[in-house]
């Protein structure tokens, strides 16, 4: 199988979130904290909360850019479970109910802002396309933090050329650590349509990244010719 | 699109889900050796699992994973959960006396109806056996004289126009 290359690099600054299995332990406690929030046992939810504040987190992380946002619609996410807790009939796992009103929490708040980001007119030094042709070429990412930084603004605008859907379940698995069963259930999505999403993003995001930075390539040689 | 099912530097869409399997070290052994079997005969489906295998570290370039936000954030929570619950409350408390207001006139105005069409009902028509002999009377019966009864046959019509034209 020398033609199917293994999902590595796991380790370093630019590490996947582990996912988290859950054990029978775990979910037995989980549904007994349930079952006294839903009798209205602040204690309980409050435990909920300690629990799953970082998954939700993580799920709005995946679908929202803007930082200060993040933890507004978060809190709401958990006052909304809170409020219609005694309807959670526990046919699913509580994280995996929390994470659906996480995600529909998302887009309505996305539906009202509807800012389109900018499309991005590239304007980058000849260092910083030599720098990111030489991780996408090789793997490796510039040792110094600010680089990084730029670079990831770089790819920050390459993301936003994916649709909202397609950029927040390749942000989901690859940077939050979610497993495409998890992804499929918060998203109500077939685990197959998730997996040919995910790989059509990436082809889509890598194209992106092809065309734009070869053709800014291409200018300056061009540019440099004509001079 | 292509005969295999494919836009032109995509992959075979048939493919598609088990290219993503592969990315994630996640093929059975019969699926390997299945996706390799493609894999050598599609130059289309190779360069495109090429193009994204470090796509993963490419967007992890840009974002970093959520970190929990520790005790403070459960905290907040808990005052924002206990302030909706106090404004809910409030909310009740105000419109609940109006909501029983409400209710206990519609019931009165319910009652009433009930009444008033109860009433109409029992004199809307002659129950007793004193009301009936009353109708049969004939001073009665000259204030309130019977229906013209119809032509019914040749002959009752003939007689009818011949009484209509001597004026009877």
């Amino acid at each position: 199988m020398a033609n199917v290359p293994e999902h590595g690099a796991k380790q370093g600054p630019l590490a996947q979130a582990p996912a988290r299995p859950r054990s029978q332990e775990q979910e037995g406690d989980e549904r007994a904290l349930v079952r006294r929030a839903q009798q209205g046992d602040p204690a309980a939810f409050e435990a909920l909360v300690r629990q799953n504040q970082q998954r939700v987190l993580a799920v709005v992380s995946g679908t929202l850019r803007w930082r200060e946002d993040v933890e507004d619609i978060a809190q709401q996410v958990f006052v909304k479970a809170y409020l219609s807790i005694k309807r959670f009939d526990m046919r699913s796992a509580f994280s995996t109910w929390l994470y659906k009103i996480a995600v529909n929490e998302c887009w309505d708040y996305l539906r009202k802002k509807r800012v389109r980001p900018l499309l991005y007119e590239a304007d980058l030094s000849e260092e910083q396309v030599r720098q990111l042709d030489a991780f996408v070429n090789t793997g490796r990412a510039p040792a110094d933090a600010s680089r990084r930084a730029e670079l990831g603004e770089m790819v920050e605008q390459l993301l936003n050329q994916l649709s909202d859907e397609d950029r927040q379940i390749l942000l989901l698995k690859e940077v939050e650590g979610f497993s495409v069963e998890e992804i499929s259930e918060m998203l109500d999505l077939n685990v197959n349509t998730v997996k040919v999403r995910m790989f059509r993003a990436r082809a889509r995001l890598m194209r992106t990244y092809r065309q734009r930075f070869g053709e800014t390539r291409r200018t300056r040689v061009a540019g440099k010719r004509g001079r | 699109m292509n005969m295999n099912g494919r836009n032109e530097g995509s992959a075979c869409r048939e493919f598609e889900a088990l290219l993503e399997d592969s990315l994630a070290g996640q093929l059975g052994d019969a699926e390997g050796e299945r996706l390799s079997a493609h894999l050598s005969s599609c130059a289309s489906c190779r360069q495109v699992l090429e193009e994204v295998r470090l796509s993963g570290q490419f967007v992890r370039l840009a974002r970093q994973p959520a970190e929990d936000p520790g005790a403070g954030f459960t905290r907040r929570v808990m005052a924002a959960i206990q302030d909706e619950a106090t404004r809910r409350a409030l909310a009740w408390n105000f419109w609940r006396p109006i909501e029983v207001l409400a209710l206990r006139l519609s019931m009165a105005a319910t009652l009433a109806l009930a009444l008033l069409c109860g009433y109409g009902v029992m004199h809307s028509r002659f129950s007793t056996p004193a009301e009936v002999e009353m109708a049969g009377r004939p001073e009665v019966r000259e204030l309130f004289p019977e229906p013209m009864h119809q032509p019914t046959t040749h002959d009752e019509v003939l007689m009818s126009i011949a009484d209509k034209s001597h004026g009877k």
